[in-house]
Formats: structure tokens, C-alpha cells, sequence
């Protein structure tokens, strides 16, 4: 049965309908996104040292900042997408299902802004790729960085796969209302469909949506990413295995802020009142709402183990942390989120959308705050106190900072033409339609 | 046996990679191929999807660094 009261007209209103609003979003977001990329060609042409992340000379001995932290920041709004939409194929959630596929766009987008900040902090990224490749099968045996590279290849492939065999379904049915000069492009989509196909494609995406909801969460953003850093013996800062659970919890709440920020756009951009209902966005604060205190509880974990009776290396490096302007803005963007989401579970009134898209805002500005303090000050406080004589304090630069004014924009420009070329609203969640999920899997 | 660094004969990445983080490739991979119902026609189609985005991936990465290397260290 479909899960909400629309057509399947309705899903195609951006295909067919173009506002002076959308030249306009698309004007701006490509003016920042081109003012950052200005800033990037500087950077390339005078070296990393115009961030003061060049060399262990400068920033107090800090090499890794604000691109380390927004590139994990990016991985993680990646999560929720695609967990989400895989979540309503394992487990039958279809109150999500309206918001199953921009969220798997989301993956898609946000993974692409987290691998432009890989090329974006090599100081030669020319020699990225071809170094990578040749020196794989070596170093693929010792190195969390080759493991990362390694890992986000197979997430970004199989979402795509997963994005791509779904996208087949909807072409086929509604191509004929959607632009000619296009044809080329679902032409491509679709090459060698028959209908045959349909339920065999529906179990290979149960198949890949059930490796995903375990590589993603548990083995990327709980495993390889938070290695990269847990591994390292001499920061303390970075160290143990509350890393994995820590990373996983921020990754989960941005994500979901990320789809309750571009739901609430597609629903005010083109009256979708009835296609990501009020219903579905209480869902998702909610769940923002669990995965906040998650957060909030390592947090607390890591705290308490960290100023009382921690180790001198440790209790340095976290007293350090929570006596930071950054980080107590950080947690109480959080905080807030949390008595919001608490205060609406209690009396049904206190919720609006416009609200939980604040928090969303909230949440994302906090957890990428969390992120470049993690990654910044790991390196400023080690062990031994290894880099007491390098001179100087990092703070993100200004090239540093238009690089997330640069991606966001990317990210906003991707979604604008996305939504020109393809539904991004499942036929499945607007049509009747039989329910395969007793079929798939067997 | 004294003296053996099992990291020196079975390196860490190679069990982490390809032994642990590849499970759940190889079980959506196995179930494409035994689970029904299956046609070998669509599994390949799904086989050369997944191929085709690995090469995109790594063939646009390495199109950008060449890009930038012709602009900024040509």
C-alpha cells in the first residue's frame, strides 16, 4: 500500500516546475562555491602553508584541523542517509519511505564533500591517486588510511549501486512524463530492463541495504575512521575504544539533522505538505532526539574518565577541552536540542517543523564544532608534550572556513540539479503497491 | 612458539580488509547470486553497475588530480 496520500504526479512537480527561487538558490550557492574554489587555487598555488597546516613549524605542532574534522563531519551526515532508506527496506519502516531516496542522495552528496576534503588537505593532490594505487597492495596491510580509502570506496559504490538499481523502477514507469531531453540519461538508467526484473532487483537492494546497514555504521564510521585516530599510542586525546561508539553517535544525529534540513526544503520548495508529512518529520526528531543523547552519554564517559583520577597526559589534554568557549557552545547547541526534542515528546503542542529544523542547524553546528576541536586538539596535546617547542596556537584560517561555505554550497548545487533529473521521491511510497518484503531475503 | 609476531605473517590490514570489513560486501554479493528469486542476467547488470562506479570513482578522482596538476604543477 502507499504510505502517504499523494499521486504519482506529485513526485515529478521539481522535474516539471522551475521557479525564479531556484535560479536564484543556485546563483548564490554558486558564487560561494566559486569564491571558495578561488581560495583553493591559492592555496594550491602558495601550499598548505597558507593554513598554517603545512608543517610540524607552525600551529603549535597541529597538522590535521579544520579539513580532517570537517571531512569526518561530511562522513557522518553521509550515514543517516543511506541507514535511513535501508532501515525502511529491512525493516519495514515505510513511515520514512517518502524520504528513503533524498536521503540516499544525501550519502551520495555529502560522501563526495568528505572526498574532495581528502584531495582538498594533500598538499600535492596531484599525485594522490596514482600514489594510492601503486603502493595498495602494501600498503593496504599496515596503514588505517589506505583501510579508510579502502572502506569509503565500497560505501560510496554500493549506495550508488543501491541509488541506481531502485532508480530503474520509476524510470521505466514514469518516463513519459518527464523532460525528452533527458532521454539519453534514462536511457542509460534503464538499459536492459524488463519487468521480469522488478522483484529480483527489489531482493538484491534487501541484499545490498543489509551490507550497508552493517559496513556503514559499525565498520566505517564506528570502525576505520575513529581507528585512524584510536591507533595512535601518543595522543591521548584520540586514543581508545569510546572512539568507534563516539564517532557513530555524532555521525547518526548530523545525519539525521541533514535529512530533517533538505525534507523540510523539498516540502517548502514545492508544497509536499502531503508527501513528507508532519508525521515523518516527528519521527525523525525523535530519533535525532536518541541519537543526541547518545551523544551527550560519551560525552559524559569521556569526561569523568578524563579529569578524575586520568592519567597526567589525559587529564591535560580534557581539561583543556571542556575549558574551551568552542566546546561548551558545542554541547549546548546539543543540550538545547535535546530539551527541545525533550519538550515536544512531552506536550505534542511544543512541536513545529520550523523548530526541529533549527535544531537540525543545531546539531550540525555542534557536532562539526566537536569534530575540528577533536581533531586539533588530539595533536596540541600528546603525550610527553611532544610539541612544546613548536611555536603557535592553530585556529582554523579563513581559506579553511570558506572550504565549508564552499561545500555546503557543492552540496546545495548537487541537489538542485538532482531534483531536476530524477524523482527523488520513490514511486513505491506514492503508489499502490504490493508489500515484496515476506519475498525478499529468501 | 616464543619469537613469533603473527602481525609479520598475517599483516593487520589483510584480516581487517579482507576478512572483516568485506563480509558484508561478500554476503550481499553471495545473496545476489543464491538467493531467489535471481535471474543471471540481473545479477550481472547489478555486477557491471557496481563495477562501473568503482572505475567512475577512481577514473573522475585521477581526471581532477591530472586537472590540477596541469593548472598547479604542470
Amino acid at each position: 500500500m502507499s504510505t502517504i496520500d499523494a499521486e504519482p504526479d506529485d513526485i515529478l512537480t521539481p522535474i516539471r516546475n522551475t521557479s525564479k527561487l531556484w535560479f536564484v538558490a543556485f546563483g548564490a550557492a554558486a558564487a560561494v562555491a566559486l569564491v571558495w574554489l578561488a581560495a583553493w587555487g591559492y592555496q594550491l598555488q602558495n601550499g598548505l602553508i597558507v593554513t598554517n597546516l603545512a608543517d610540524w613549524g607552525s600551529g603549535g605542532g597541529v597538522t590535521w584541523g579544520l579539513y580532517i574534522g570537517a571531512f569526518i563531519w561530511w562522513v557522518g551526515i553521509a550515514h543517516g542517509g543511506i541507514i535511513l532508506s535501508a532501515a525502511v527496506r529491512l525493516f519495514g519502516m515505510e513511515r520514512y519511505q517518502p524520504v528513503a531516496r533524498v536521503a540516499e542522495l544525501l550519502t551520495i552528496g555529502a560522501l563526495s564533500m568528505a572526498g574532495i576534503y581528502i584531495v582538498v588537505h594533500t598538499g600535492r593532490p596531484d599525485r594522490l591517486v596514482t600514489s594510492i594505487l601503486e603502493a595498495y597492495p602494501w600498503t593496504v596491510q599496515s596503514s588505517p588510511l589506505v583501510w579508510d580509502v579502502t572502506v569509503i570506496t565500497l560505501y560510496f559504490v554500493m549506495t550508488a549501486t543501491y541509488l541506481g538499481l531502485t532508480l530503474r523502477y520509476d524510470i521505466v514507469r514514469l518516463q513519459h512524463k518527464m523532460p525528452k531531453y533527458f532521454a539519453p540519461l534514462y536511457a542509460a538508467l534503464t538499459i536492459g530492463y524488463t519487468k521480469k526484473e522488478d522483484q529480483i532487483i527489489e531482493r538484491m537492494v534487501w541484499w545490498l541495504a543489509l551490507g550497508i546497514i552493517v559496513l556503514a555504521p559499525l565498520l566505517l564510521h564506528g570502525g576505520v575512521i575513529p581507528w585512524l585516530f584510536a591507533l595512535l599510542p601518543s595522543m591521548p586525546g584520540w586514543q581508545g575504544a569510546v572512539q568507534g561508539p563516539t564517532f557513530l553517535s555524532i555521525a547518526l544525529m548530523s545525519a539525521i539533522g541533514g535529512v530533517i534540513i533538505i525534507s523540510y526544503a523539498l516540502r517548502w520548495a514545492y508544497d509536499w505538505q502531503h508527501v513528507l508529512t508532519d508525521d515523518m518529520f516527528r519521527g525523525l526528531t525523535a530519533w535525532l532526539g536518541l541519537f543526541s543523547l547518545l551523544f551527550i552519554w560519551l560525552q559524559l564517559q569521556q569526561v569523568i574518565t578524563g579529569v578524575y583520577a586520568a592519567p597526567t597526559d589525559l587529564e591535560k589534554l580534557m581539561t583543556a577541552k571542556i575549558t574551551t568557549l568552542p566546546y561548551q557552545i558545542a554541547i549546548g547547541l546539543i543540550v538545547l536540542t535535546l530539551a527541545y526534542i525533550f519538550a515536544q515528546a512531552v506536550d505534542r503542542r511544543v512541536f513545529s517543523l520550523r523548530r526541529s529544523v533549527a535544531v537540525s542547524f543545531l546539531v550540525l553546528m555542534g557536532t562539526l564544532t566537536e569534530k575540528v576541536l577533536f581533531v586539533f586538539e588530539g595533536l596540541e596535546y600528546p603525550t610527553f608534550s611532544l610539541y612544546h617547542a613548536v611555536p603557535g596556537h592553530y585556529a582554523p584560517s579563513v581559506i579553511e572556513m570558506l572550504s565549508v561555505a564552499g561545500t555546503v554550497s557543492l552540496l546545495t548545487i548537487f541537489f538542485l540539479v538532482i531534483v531536476k533529473l530524477v524523482p527523488v521521491v520513490e514511486l513505491h511510497a506514492v503508489e499502490d503497491h504490493e508489500d515484496h518484503s515476506e519475498e525478499v531475503g529468501s | 612458539m616464543s619469537g613469533l609476531d603473527v602481525w609479520n605473517v598475517v599483516y593487520p590490514g589483510v584480516w581487517v580488509i579482507f576478512g572483516v570489513i568485506g563480509l558484508p560486501v561478500y554476503t550481499a554479493f553471495l545473496g545476489w547470486f543464491l538467493g531467489k528469486p535471481r535471474s543471471l542476467s540481473t545479477t550481472v547488470l547489478g555486477m557491471s553497475v557496481f563495477a562501473t562506479f568503482v572505475l567512475s570513482l577512481w577514473g573522475g578522482l585521477y581526471t581532477i588530480t591530472m586537472v590540477i596538476r596541469l593548472f598547479f604543477f604542470g
